[in-house]
């Protein structure tokens, strides 16, 4: 495939041409209810935006991670304290400070994969989950000293626009994700890219041939917290418009791990997909449960089972697919690709 | 279906398939008679390994099955059955690679093998006492963990662990892969008292034709799944057709290798080799390996070994399993850090030692055990290798800025060029991981010359390969001396390409140098006959 | 100065005690992955669900011993299904993919716990006080809890007995042979499957007590399997693979979380006991990765 402009082949360019179209013109001249932006859309980029720095440090760096979540709340909360205590900050220079805060916990937390991997990786980015959420938490300052408990976010304002209602939040994230998606998608096709997957494939050859593990791993690390506090900062902004550390809890962190490995580790589009399945899955489970057995299911039943579905769902995947969603829609295109042919 | 009581196995016509789509056997036959030793011949990915496996029920936990044809142990069909019935009724493989308990100690290890049997403590230690006479070796290293020995050792314990299963029947896949000549003889003497004294018939699977004919009463010659050739031993090591393409001894005198690569060059027209003598004439030395001793634990690996490399010359390190070479590559590049001795390069002393460090100043390598990154392209591996001439960091690339793209291309170029060198084209883009055992060896081959090191470390470049794939292999080598002038570090254990291309050898035993000159001085060396070419080499 | 340092040795005592609780859990972890090199993630909902459905079937009126002992039966079935249904399929796969299928596993797990039995905190009453025992504060001046005592006296039973049969007995060199190498130990006829049933039931039932341990103190709760998580600094700190391992780990982990949450933690606003074993494990694997016990990694090049 021969690259039509810089390193993008002509298939790339009618791809992004036509999830832009998508993006910006044709779902909002077709979807009008607020309710799909705020609740599924809005929700989806942010946790896919999360979910592709995730990919970074795992699917492509090989690292084993469990701290998105503490990211994004480090993430959230710089952006929260920048735009209280910096007046006339614009909101995307408040999102760059934010993640660029974000990625030096990555570096900090990152340090003890210079050491080990596996289980005792995951082991010390859980320290960075439980200590940024714990460090929020305890001191006040972060908070702004507020009693309450609910510390709301900010409206969000560009350029002296206010950008408050559903459909420009919306755009907001989806121009924040497209960029960092695109600029991701660069670099994992770039040396950089081929750099992180020679660290997680073969780490002394890769040390062999010149790449420094040191500043190939901790660059993961980094660029990818750097993803997870944007992400984070968005997701407190436009959906959640709240500050709360609880949001951001080891609990996340294991959702954001399930949407790249049931999305496909090692992938861009992973990162989307698996973010698309974990967000609609309950809303399907819940939408079956009220109308087939019209609410006599109780709530609680539901997400046990919802847990139980995601559960066995990481099992089957691991055995019989273990290249994800992603690698399973490429089949699929494939398979149906080649009775076309016919 | 009749059944010859005379034979202890009989396999009829079987086809094996695994992942449900690659087909690895296509009709083999072969029988073991009872108390006989059978060999199965064949260059790598012939399918000698999956016939073994195939007849022991381990192919399931390769996702393998025998799709057709049946197979026949004492009497019975085995189909159906599990590698644990298996060894119940007799039947045991020694896997290839060696696969100890490196946990456990040697006499752990040992002891395991008796697990499906019922032994009294009594019995188990007089078992274990007459193992021991077969392998005086692992006596005296009972309590040592057996992770630490050597790849003799280890190919010991695994043949003795079997032992202890009191197997009818031993399948032993590759006994002799990566161990050198003297080693492999005492493996294949032991095996043979085996045979003849406890009765066990034996089926091997031997990619040394040589070794396994002098042993071996029958043999079969297997490629791409199907049996090419059988007959008695002496018949096979008389065949002219055999000896040609897997003795490696052809009618005529055996040539130089760079002779026959100058004629080969010279007949396709191509002006690679330009004279028969050098371009790049040898220079003083590049490399410096002073009184370097390297221990681990209780292990002495290295004791106080020097010696040096010149500049574009071909230097081959040779010796013995275990005397140290692929730990003397691992100190020079980094990996390891030697507890005595220095290293000199271009005359200057290397304080700190990383292989980062060593790959910056111009030395790259090969590995023994292959390590490519098995998730990306022929291509992306090559790449890699250009990391050193690669300036730009990841933001450049995200946001593709002029001098990313302008390297990418560059990059891509030169990868290109080194794979058409290395006649790789049709698979650049395949996964690593999904290529032959020769092929993924070139690849690496193609990922340290893209470094453009000036010298290259080549870590058994041609272990696993046929006489033609070691054919192709000496001549990139050659060229890649000739034409770029890089200098060559070479560990091999085929002594005639050792003798054929390199210009000096060093030769390790123990952990010691002892000899160190021309291919024909060391050749002529008492002490490194002793240690090393012990069998006459044909 | 006395009754300073009384407090301290108060304090010391109900960490060590404290830790022998965590070593119970840990020691299901330890099991596992001696036998399979494996993290088993489910073991915290392992642990949730084995004494959830215990207390659930005494709710049915099921005397205490019939509900231990059928409980037990339900750990070895979870343990049949896991071998069959996870572990079997996934034989020869990466250490990643096996530790990803217990995260999995843990789910299910939990899922169906909750599924069965709701939510609601239940009590469970081993008979055993969790308060001082007398005769200890009267003449010690120390108050030490009787439930925390009985952990640490069942923990260590538990550990001395599971050393001895990993260490003298055939079964152990089986485990251990299946541990370094399972496609060899099943090439010398080591039964693999039975191996790893045997060893899955075993973490199940160790499960099961720790459970019961814990529920004993704090009620029989979700928040169990957060217990999971704070096993993993005392495995790390111990060695995954060793036994007495996680006796020492737990000891140190119970020990340090309430000394440095009582003399440190005032300076940071309390609550560090959330983090502090993880900064401490991560100086561990800083410096001494295979933890104190564990075994040397071998990574022969």
């Amino acid at each position: 495939m021969k690259p039509v402009f810089m390193t993008f082949t002509r298939g790339d360019i009618i791809n992004f041409i036509v999830l832009m179209v998508l993006g910006f013109l044709i779902i909002p001249m077709t979807i009008t209810n607020g309710y799909w932006y705020s609740s599924i859309l809005i929700p989806w980029l942010c946790l896919a935006l999360a979910a592709v720095g995730q990919q970074i440090v795992m699917g492509y760096a090989g690292q084993l991670s469990l701290g998105a979540a503490g990211f994004m709340a480090a993430g959230a909360f710089a952006c929260f304290n920048l735009i209280l205590r910096i007046p006339d900050l614009p909101f995307v220079g408040a999102l760059i400070i934010s993640g660029l805060i974000a990625a030096a916990f990555g570096i900090l937390f990152g340090l003890p994969s210079l050491r080990v991997r596996g289980i005792y990786l995951m082991v010390a980015t859980l320290a960075s989950q439980f200590f940024i959420v714990w460090m929020i938490d305890k001191f006040g300052w972060f908070k702004n000293y507020d009693t309450s408990g609910i510390i709301t976010a900010q409206n969000i304002e560009i350029f002296g626009k206010s950008f408050t209602s559903p459909i420009n939040m919306y755009y907001v994230v989806l121009v924040v994700v497209a960029v960092l998606t695109l600029l991701a998608m660069n670099m994992v096709r770039g040396s950089a890219g081929r750099n992180w997957m020679a660290v997680r494939d073969m780490d002394i050859a890769a040390e062999s041939m010149g790449v420094s593990l040191l500043k190939t791993k901790l660059e993961a690390f980094a660029i990818s917290a750097f993803y997870c506090g944007v992400a984070g900062a968005l997701f407190a902004f436009t959906y959640l418009k709240s500050l709360e550390p609880v949001a951001f809890d080891i609990k996340l962190s294991f959702k954001i791990l399930f949407m790249v490995i049931l999305g496909g580790l090692g992938t861009i589009n992973g990162a989307f997909i698996g973010a698309a399945f974990i967000l609609l899955f309950p809303v399907v489970l819940n939408f079956i449960g009220n109308t087939a057995f019209h609410g006599s299911i109780d709530a609680t039943i539901i997400s046990s089972i919802e847990q139980v579905v995601f559960g066995a769902l990481m099992i089957i995947f691991m055995i019989y697919e273990p290249l994800g969603m992603a690698k399973l829609w490429e089949s699929i295109k494939s398979k149906i690709g080649f009775n076309k042919k016919k | 279906m009749s059944v010859d009581s005379n034979n202890i196995l009989e396999v009829k016509n079987i086809e094996v398939v695994y992942d449900n789509v690659i087909l690895a056997l296509h009709d083999v036959s072969l029988t073991v008679p009872k108390g006989k030793i059978v060999a199965l011949l064949g260059a790598n990915g012939a399918g000698k390994s999956t016939t073994l496996k195939s007849i022991s029920t381990m192919l399931a936990s390769e996702r393998g099955k025998v799709t057709k044809g049946t197979i026949n142990y004492n009497g019975n069909n085995i189909e159906g059955e599990i590698p644990s019935r298996m060894v119940h009724r007799g039947m045991v493989q020694v896997l290839e690679g060696r696969r100890c308990f490196g946990h456990l100690t040697v006499e752990e290890n040992i002891i395991a093998g008796a697990y499906s049997r019922q032994l009294s403590k009594g019995d188990l230690s007089a078992e274990l006492e007459k193992i021991y006479t077969y392998f005086t070796r692992l006596k005296d290293r009972r309590g040592s963990q057996a992770g630490f020995t050597s790849g003799g050792e280890q190919q010991m314990i695994a043949v003795a662990r079997a032992m202890m299963a009191k197997p009818t029947m031993l399948l032993l896949d590759e006994p002799s892969m990566g161990l050198a000549p003297q080693l492999v003889a005492e493996i294949f003497n032991i095996v043979k008292e085996l045979n003849q004294k406890e009765g066990v018939s034996i089926l091997l699977a031997e990619q040394n034709t040589n070794i396994a004919l002098k042993n071996a009463d029958y043999g079969y010659i297997l490629e791409t799944g199907r049996v090419m050739l059988e007959g008695s031993a002496q018949s096979l090591s008389n065949d002219e057709k055999v000896k040609e393409l897997y003795l490696g001894i052809s009618k005529g005198e055996r040539k130089n290798f760079r002779d026959v690569l100058y004629d080969d060059e010279k007949k396709k027209n191509t002006t690679a080799l330009t004279t028969k003598g050098r371009k790049f004439e040898i220079g003083g030395p590049i490399l410096e390996v002073k009184n370097i001793s390297l221990h681990f634990g209780g292990v002495k690996a290295i004791t106080n070994i020097s010696f040096n490399i010149l500049k574009h010359e071909i230097r081959a390190i040779i010796g013995p399993n275990g005397a140290g070479k692929s730990s003397m590559l691992n100190c020079i590049n980094g990996i390891y850090q030697p507890q005595e001795g220095t290293i000199l390069y271009k005359g200057a002393v290397l304080d700190q030692i990383n292989p980062n460090l060593i790959s910056r100043m111009g030395i790259s390598r090969t590995f023994q055990n292959l390590a490519l990154f098995k998730r990306m392209s022929v291509l992306d591996n090559i790449l890699v290798g250009r990391k050193l001439h690669t300036k730009s960091n990841f933001m450049q690339v995200g946001f593709q800025f002029p001098q990313a793209v302008r390297e990418e291309k560059e990059n891509k170029e030169k990868c290109e060029e080194i794979i058409s060198f290395l006649e790789i084209e049709d698979i650049k883009n395949t996964q690593v991981g999904k290529l032959p055992y020769g092929l993924q060896k070139k690849v690496e081959l193609g990922r340290a010359l893209a470094t453009q090191a000036e010298i290259l470390l080549l870590d058994e470049p041609m272990a696993g390969m046929n006489v033609e794939e070691k054919r192709d292999m000496c001549r990139f080598i050659l060229k890649v001396n000739d034409e770029l002038g890089t200098t060559i570090v070479l560990i091999e254990h085929d002594m005639g390409v050792v003798m054929d291309i390199s210009d000096r050898v060093v030769v390790l035993d123990y952990g010691k140098s002892i000899g160190d000159g021309t291919p024909d001085v060391v050749r002529a060396n008492q002490k490194v006959i002793d240690a090393y070419l012990g069998v006459a080499h044909d | 100065m006395i009754s300073e340092l009384l407090f301290f040795m108060e304090v010391l005592v109900a960490g060590l005690l404290s830790g022998t609780m965590y070593s119970l859990v840990a020691l299901g972890f330890v099991l596992i992955y001696k036998a399979s090199s494996t993290f088993n993630f489910a073991q915290g909902a392992m642990v949730f669900f084995a004494v959830l459905s215990f207390v659930g079937l005494m709710e049915f009126g099921i005397p205490f011993s019939v509900a231990f002992v059928l409980t037990i039966f339900l750990m070895i079935a979870v343990g049949l299904a896991t071998e069959r249904l996870v572990l079997r399929p996934l034989m020869n796969q990466s250490e990643d993919t096996l530790l990803m299928a217990t995260i999995g596993l843990g789910f299910v797990l939990e899922g169906l716990a909750q599924a069965v039995w709701g939510v609601e905190v239940r009590r469970l009453d081993l008979g055993i006080k969790d308060s001082p025992i007398p005769w200890i504060a009267d003449n010690l001046q120390l108050f030490i809890s009787a439930l925390d005592v009985t952990a640490g006296l069942v923990a260590t039973a538990m550990i001395i007995g599971l050393t001895l049969l990993f260490k003298y007995t055939k079964i152990g060199l089986g485990l251990r042979s299946v541990a370094d190498d399972a496609g060899a130990a099943s090439s010398i006829g080591i039964p693999l499957k039975h191996i790893m049933l045997l060893v899955w039931s075993a973490a199940g039932v160790v499960a099961l007590v720790a459970g019961m341990m814990w529920g004993a103190r704090a009620g029989v709760q979700f928040a169990l399997i957060d217990l999971a998580l704070k096993a993993l600094p005392v495995l790390i700190i111990g060695g995954f693979s060793s036994i007495p391992g996680a006796i020492i780990g737990g000891l140190l982990i119970g020990a340090s979380e309430k000394i440095l949450e009582v003399y440190i933690g005032p300076y940071f606003g309390g609550g560090i006991e959330g983090w502090a074993p993880y900064v401490l494990a991560i100086f561990f694997l800083l410096y001494r990765p295979e933890g104190l016990f564990g075994e040397k990694i071998i990574r022969r090049v």
